[in-house]
C-alpha cells in the first residue's frame, strides 16, 4: 500500500454503531448500505481506513455479538461463529480434531497480538487473496452463512469469493462457518510460504485427501496467493482421483498446479517464483497428507 | 592488566531502564504541543515545481501556518558531512521529497490541508542506478553532476564529481606477482533502518530563540544548521534530545527540523510538531545501495599479492554523512596484509531518498564482496577458508601499511595494531562452530536430507570503530565539594546505554561509588559540543577519553591544592575515594594519613577537555592503531525446491577491547548480528517505477527478522587491552561497539550457502527467489 503524495495515517472522522443484537446489526447495515462498514477484529479495516483507502460514513461494530464467537459440533457439521477469534481457532480441540489444516493454519497466523483480536469472518470477508483460514475451508467444503434483513442464504465458501477484496456479500453479515464433518480414512495438511515469521503468505496451500483400497478416492486442493481469489487446483484434484498412491502420480499432477493459478509479480514474490513453488508446496502437501490419512 | 576494578567490567542496567519500562520515560511524542505539521511529498522522482497554489489549504480552518520554497531563507542549510541543501527546494529529488508543509491543530486537518494544495510539477528524467548514475550522460541531479566525492569541511556546499582514489604499492605489480587471481562483483540492496520511534521533532520559536525538542543522533549538528540557515547565533538555539527511540545511523535527517521551526516562527511562536508516520520513516531514510567489483590476486602458497576494489554507492537525492567512500576503501587495506591495494570509490548521487550510514558505513557490503572473492581463492588455492584467512589476517602487534593522506581522506600513518586478536576470534568461533569435523571442502555440503542441503561459512572482518575525532568533541565535568561528580557531555545515549557507561568510567577513574556520578547529556546549552555525534562506535572511545582526560584535570588541580599538605611533589599524590593521599608509600600507612576532600576544597572543580582543533585518530598511544575486529560462523540448511535458507546455528566472536558494561556490550553485538541476518535475508527494498512508489513502506512489506527467525546465537566476547593508563588513549583499552556486530551477516551467510549448493549469491539480501533462481541457472563458481 502507498500513497506517496499524501501520506495519510489519520481516519476519516465517522459514526460508530455499536449494536447488541444481530437484529439491530442487521438492521443499521440496511439502513446505511454501501456507506457502512462493518468491523469485527479491525485487523484489516483499521490499517484501510487510516490509509483512506476506504472511507465509511458508518462503522458497524459487531464485537458485542457474543452470540456469533463459538465452535460447536451439531450433528455431522463444524460450525464456527464468523466472531470467532483465531487464537480460538489454534486452542480448540475440536478444530484440532475435524479440521486440522485449519489449526495448522491457526499457528502460522500472524503474531500472538493479532492472533488475539482478528476473526475467521474477517478473514474470509476481507477476501484477500492470500487469506490463510481460507484454503483448508476450501478443502473441506465449508459453507458461510450470510444473512440480512431480508432473510439468510447459505453458500458454499467457493462461490463467495469473486476478486481481490470482493465478495458477494452485500450488506450482509457473515455468521457462520459450517463444514461437514469428513468421516473414513483422511488426512489433511497444510502450508504457508513467506518471507519470514508472521508474514501473509508468497504461496499457501491446504490438501485433503480420501484414500480407500491404496487408491484417491477424493482429493482436495486449495492454494491461496496465486489468483485473484482463494482457488481450488481442480486440474491436480482430477487427475489424482481413483488414482493409485504413489508418488510418481502425485508428482505428475502436481506439476499440473501451473493451469490451475494465475500468480502475479508484487511486494512479496514473483510469478515465477510463486509458479515454482506451488507444484512443490502441492507435492509436499499431497505427501504429508496421505501419509497422515495411513496412519 | 592484572588490575582489579570496582565499576568497570560490571554490567549495570542504565538509569533509565526502569522508567522505559514502565512508559513514564517521556519521549518527544509525550510532550505537549499546539500544532500538528504534515508535509506534503513529492509523487515524481525528479521534478521541478512549475507553480504551486496553497491558497486553498491556507484557508481551511484550524490551519495555522503553511510554507512553500518560496517562503524559506535562500541560503543553504549545513548538515555536517553532507550536502548543504535548502529548507525547501522548488527541484524535487525523490519521491517522497519534501514540497510543501502545513501547520494545523490536528493531524487530521494538516492531512486535508495538505490535498488542497495544487502543483504543477515538470517531470524530469530520473536514475536509481549509482553506476548509471555516474555516467556524464546521466540525469543531472545537481548541476555539477552526480558524482560526489568525500570530504571533511564543515560547510562545503559543492560535489568534487569524481570518484575517490586510494592507492598503495603497485597494483599491476601485485597482480603480475600472482599465481591465482579472481574477480567478481557484487550488489546490496539498501537496508532500512527501521528504529522504533520515527523521526520525530517539536519546535518553538519565541522571539529570537529558538528551542527544538528532537530525537537525535547529532542534536550539535542540528543547532548548527538551524543556527546558520536562520542566522541566528548557535547560543540562541537549543536542541533537546533528552531520549531516542533508536536510531542505527538513521536519525539524523536535519532539514524537517528547519521545516518545522519555520511554520513555528509563520504561526507566531507556537510549539509545533513532526512526528514521521511509518510510511514516512521508511522511504525517507536508507542504508546506501550498492554494487562492487572485487579483484584479488595471491601466491601459491597463499600470500596475498594485490586487492583492487571499485564500488558504486547511491547515497540518494541528498545523501547524509558522506565520506563514505573514504571510509569503505579502508577496508581491503585495514582487513588483510596485503601491501598492494588500489580502491576507486563512487559516492553517486540517485533519484531515491536519503541514503545514511546504518551501523557503519557501507562495510557490510564491502565485508560481503571481499569476503566472497577471498573464499573463491582460498578454493583455487585448495585451501580451507579458515587457514587462507588466518595465514593473511594481521592481528595484534603487527604494523598495517600507512593509509595514503589524499585530497578527500585523512588517511593515518604507519602503525601498529592493538586490541586486535584475529587470529584469536578465529579459533574461538571454529571450535565453537566444529568446523575442522564439518568441513568437507569447498563446495561440500555438511549433510543433505532429501531436498535440504547443509553448508556452514565462516569469515571475518576488522574495521574502524570508535575511531577518534576527538578535535571535534567536547567533554566536561564537574566534581562537586563532597567530591560527588557532574558529567555535562558531548556524547548523545541513543538508547545504547552509553550514559551509564560513561558513568561507570567515571566512578572507575575517581574511585567513587557509581551513584555519586550524574551525567547530563542531550542538551546543547549544556554547552559542549560534537560534530559527529552518536555515529561510528566512537561516543565511548571519543567521549570517554576525553571524559578521563578532563577528569584527570581536576585530579591533578586537587593533587596541587594537597601536595604541600602532604609535603609531597603533586606527581606523588594519588586522588581516590574523595581523598588525597601520598603513592609512594604504603597503602595502609599512606591512608591513615589521608586528607578528605572536606577538608581541602571549598568549591566545586571543573575541567573540561576537547582535542587539539582538527585531531583524528589520537585513540592510542603513538604509532599505534586501534581496530575491531570479528569472526562470525554460520550453518545453514537450503531447501534446494523453495530456495529457502534456515538459519539453524551462528557464533560470532568480537573483541570490544575492554568492556566496560559486559551486558551492553554484548546486547550491542547481538543486536547488531541480527540486523544484518535481516539484511542478508529480508529485508528486500522494492521500488515499483511504474506505481512510482516504495512498495515496502511499512512493516507488514518490510521483513525485519521477528525472533523467531534467529538462530541459536552464541556471542563471545574477548577481551584484549593495552597496557597504559586509563586515560591515554581509549578509556582503559576500550573499543566501540556499536558496529562491528553487523559487518558479517550477507558474507557469512552467501559463504555458507556457497558450501551447501556450491553455487555463489552475488547479490544481497538472498531472498528464496533469488536463491532458487541460483540453484536452477547460476553457473558454478
Ligand atoms: C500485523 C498483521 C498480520 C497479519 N497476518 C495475517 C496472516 O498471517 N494471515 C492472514 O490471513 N491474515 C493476516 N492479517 C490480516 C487480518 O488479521 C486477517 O484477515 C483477520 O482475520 C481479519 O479479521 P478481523 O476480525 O480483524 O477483520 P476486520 O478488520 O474487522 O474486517 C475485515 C473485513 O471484513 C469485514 N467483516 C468482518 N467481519 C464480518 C462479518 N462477520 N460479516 C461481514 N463482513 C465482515 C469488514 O467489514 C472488513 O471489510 C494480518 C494483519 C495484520 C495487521
Amino acid at each position: 500500500m502507498s500513497y506517496p503524495h499524501v501520506i495519510t495515517k489519520t481516519i476519516k472522522e465517522f459514526k460508530l454503531i455499536s449494536p447488541t443484537t444481530i437484529e439491530e446489526a442487521l438492521y443499521a447495515l440496511n439502513e446505511y448500505k454501501t456507506d457502512t462498514r462493518i468491523i469485527a477484529g479491525g485487523t484489516d479495516l483499521v490499517p484501510l481506513m487510516k490509509h483512506r483507502a476506504v472511507t465509511p460514513k458508518y462503522v458497524v461494530s459487531i464485537e458485542k455479538l457474543k452470540e456469533l464467537d463459538y465452535v460447536r459440533l451439531v450433528g455431522d457439521q463444524l460450525r464456527i461463529g464468523a466472531l470467532t477469534k483465531i487464537n480460538t481457532i489454534k486452542n480448540s480441540d475440536v478444530i484440532m480434531k475435524n479440521c486440522y489444516s485449519l489449526y495448522e493454519a491457526s499457528l502460522v497466523f500472524a503474531t500472538p497480538q493479532i492472533r488475539n483480536v482478528a476473526t475467521i469472518g474477517g478473514n474470509i470477508c476481507r477476501s484477500s487473496p492470500s487469506a490463510d483460514t481460507v484454503p483448508s475451508l476450501l478443502v473441506f467444503n465449508a459453507q458461510v452463512k450470510l444473512v440480512n434483513q431480508k432473510g439468510e442464504r447459505i453458500i458454499p465458501l467457493e462461490q463467495f469469493f469473486t476478486g481481490p477484496g470482493l465478495n458477494v456479500a452485500d450488506s450482509d453479515l457473515l455468521t457462520e462457518i459450517i463444514i461437514p464433518i469428513e468421516k473414513g480414512e483422511y488426512g489433511t495438511a497444510f502450508h504457508k510460504i513467506s518471507r519470514n515469521t508472521s508474514d501473509l503468505a508468497k504461496v499457501n496451500c491446504a490438501v485433503k485427501v480420501s484414500i480407500s483400497h491404496e487408491k484417491f478416492s477424493d482429493v482436495k486442493v486449495a492454494l491461496g496467493a496465486v489468483s485473484d481469489r482463494p482457488i481450488r487446483a481442480k486440474n491436480v484434484e482430477k487427475l489424482l482421483i481413483d488414482k493409485k498412491i504413489n508418488a510418481e502420480n502425485i508428482e505428475k499432477a502436481s506439476e499440473m498446479v501451473i493451469n490451475d493459478i494465475n500468480p502475479i509479480t508484487d511486494v512479496r514474490s514473483t510469478e515465477i517464483y510463486r509458479k515454482e513453488i506451488s507444484k512443490v508446496l502441492v507435492k509436499r502437501m499431497l505427501n504429508l497428507a496421505v501419509e497422515r490419512a495411513q496412519k | 592488566m592484572a588490575e582489579k576494578f570496582s565499576v568497570i567490567g560490571k554490567s549495570i542496567p542504565a538509569k533509565e531502564t526502569k522508567i522505559k519500562a514502565t512508559g513514564e520515560c517521556k519521549y518527544v511524542d509525550d510532550l505537549p504541543t499546539d500544532l500538528h505539521v504534515k508535509i506534503l511529498r513529492s509523487p515524481y522522482p525528479h521534478a521541478m515545481i512549475k507553480n504551486i497554489d496553497v491558497s486553498a489549504a491556507e484557508k481551511l480552518d484550524g490551519v495555522e501556518a503553511v510554507i512553500t520554497y518560496k517562503d524559506v531563507p535562500n541560503r543553504l542549510m549545513p548538515r555536517g558531512c553532507a550536502r548543504a541543501l535548502y529548507i525547501l527546494d522548488p527541484h524535487l529529488r525523490h519521491v517522497g521529497d519534501e514540497v510543501a508543509a502545513v501547520a494545523a491543530i490536528s493531524e487530521s486537518i494538516a492531512e486535508d490541508a495538505l490535498t488542497l494544495i495544487k502543483v504543477d510539477y515538470e517531470v524530469l528524467p530520473a536514475v536509481f542506478d549509482p553506476e548509471e548514475a555516474a555516467k556524464p550522460d546521466a540525469p543531472k541531479i545537481y548541476p555539477e553532476g552526480n558524482v560526489y566525492g568525500p570530504q571533511y569541511e564543515p560547510l562545503h556546499e559543492k560535489g568534487i564529481n569524481a570518484p575517490t582514489l586510494l592507492e598503495w604499492g603497485d597494483i599491476n605489480k601485485g597482480f603480475s606477482e600472482a599465481d591465482v587471481i579472481v574477480e567478481d562483483t557484487f550488489e546490496v540492496g539498501p537496508q532500512i533502518h527501521a528504529a522504533v520511534e520515527p523521526h520525530i521533532c517539536i519546535t518553538s520559536w519565541v522571539g529570537d530563540e529558538l528551542t527544538v525538542w528532537t530525537a537525535n543522533q547529532v542534536p550539535y549538528e542540528v543547532r548548527e544548521g538551524l543556527a546558520y540557515v536562520f542566522e541566528m547565533p548557535e547560543s540562541k538555539v537549543r536542541v533537546l534530545s533528552p531520549f531516542i527511540g533508536g536510531g542505527f545511523g538513521g536519525k539524523y535527517l536535519n532539514r524537517y527540523h528547519a521545516i518545522c521551526a519555520l511554520l513555528s516562527k509563520q504561526s507566531g511562536g507556537k510549539k509545533t510538531k513532526i512526528r514521521f508516520t511509518r510510511e514516512e520513516e521508511q522511504t525517507n531514510s536508507k542504508r546506501f545501495l550498492s554494487k562492487q567489483y572485487i579483484k584479488i590476486g595471491a601466491k601459491k602458497d597463499g600470500t596475498l599479492t594485490a586487492i583492487y576494489f571499485k564500488g558504486y554507492a547511491d547515497l540518494g537525492g541528498y545523501g547524509n554523512f558522506f565520506g563514505n567512500s573514504g571510509f569503505w576503501g579502508e577496508y581491503p587495506a585495514a582487513a588483510y596484509k596485503v601491501n598492494n591495494s588500489r580502491f576507486e570509490g563512487w559516492d553517486v548521487h540517485t533519484n531515491h531518498f536519503t541514503s545514511q550510514p546504518m551501523r557503519s558505513v557501507q562495510v557490510p557490503a564491502t565485508v560481503f564482496s571481499v569476503e566472497s572473492v577471498i573464499d573463491q581463492v582460498a578454493k583455487k588455492l585448495n585451501m580451507d577458508p579458515t587457514e587462507f584467512r588466518l595465514m593473511n589476517m594481521p592481528q595484534t602487534g603487527d604494523v598495517m601499511p600507512p593509509l595514503p593522506y589524499t585530497a578527500n581522506t585523512v588517511g593515518y600513518p604507519r602503525a601498529e595494531l592493538e586490541g586486535y586478536p584475529s587470529k584469536k576470534l578465529m579459533k574461538l568461533v571454529k571450535d565453537e562452530l566444529g568446523w575442522d569435523k564439518k568441513w568437507k571442502g569447498w563446495g561440500r555440503p555438511v549433510e543433505e536430507n532429501g531436498t535440504k542441503k547443509r553448508g556452514i561459512g565462516i569469515v571475518y572482518s576488522g574495521y574502524e570503530g570508535g575511531f577518534c575525532h576527538d578535535g571535534f568533541m567536547s567533554m566536561a565535568a564537574s566534581m562537586n565539594k563532597d567530591g560527588s561528580i557532574n558529567i555535562m557531555a558531548g556524547t548523545q545515549d541513543l538508547g545504547n546505554s552509553s550514559n551509564m557507561t560513561m558513568c561507570q568510567l567515571a566512578a572507575e577513574f575517581m574511585g567513587i561509588p557509581l551513584e555519586d556520578v550524574n551525567i547530563f547529556t542531550g542538551d546543547t546549552s549544556i554547552g559542549q559540543y560534537d560534530y559527529f555525534g552518536a555515529r561510528a562506535s566512537r561516543e565511548l572511545t571519543t567521549g570517554g577519553h576525553l571524559l578521563l582526560k578532563a577528569l584527570e584535570e581536576i585530579k591533578q588541580k586537587v593533587r596541587i591544592i594537597a601536595a604541600p599538605r602532604l609535603g609531597v611533589k603533586p606527581e606523588e599524590v594519588e586522588i581516590k575515594g574523595k581523598m588525597a593521599y601520598v603513592r609512594t608509600k604504603a597503602e595502609t600507612d599512606a591512608l591513615k594519613e589521608a586528607i578528605p576532600f572536606a577538608e581541602l576544597i571549598t568549591s566545586s572543580i571543573t575541567a573540561g577537555a576537547s582535542g587539539e582543533p582538527g585531531s583524528v585518530f589520537p585513540e592510542t598511544a603513538p604509532g599505534k592503531k586501534v581496530r575491531n575486529s570479528m569472526v562470525a560462523g554460520i550453518e545453514v540448511e537450503v531447501d534446494t525446491e523453495t530456495g529457502e535458507v534456515k538459519l539453524l546455528n551462528m557464533v560470532t566472536a568480537n573483541c570490544p577491547g575492554k568492556a566496560i558494561n559486559p551486558e551492553v556490550v554484548k546486547g550491542q553485538y547481538q543486536g547488531a548480528t541480527i540486523m544484518s541476518l535481516g539484511y542478508a535475508l529480508w529485508e528486500d527494498f522494492v521500488y515499483d517505477e511504474n506505481k512510482r512508489a516504495y512498495l515496502t513502506d511499512s512493516f507488514t512489506d518490510y521483513r525485519v527478522p521477528r525472533a523467531q527467525d534467529v538462530p541459536p546465537l552464541k556471542t563471545i566476547v574477548l577481551e584484549e587491552t593495552p597496557d597504559r593508563p586509563p586515560h591515554e588513549g581509549t578509556p582503559y583499552g576500550a573499543q566501540g561497539v556499536g558496529e562491528l556486530g553487523c559487518w558479517s551477516g550477507p558474507a557469512v551467510v552467501a559463504s555458507a550457502i556457497y558450501n551447501a549448493l556450491g553455487k555463489r549469491m552475488q547479490k544481497s539480501p538472498m531472498t528464496a527467489e533469488k536463491v532458487l533462481e541460483l540453484i536452477k541457472e547460476g553457473e558454478n563458481k
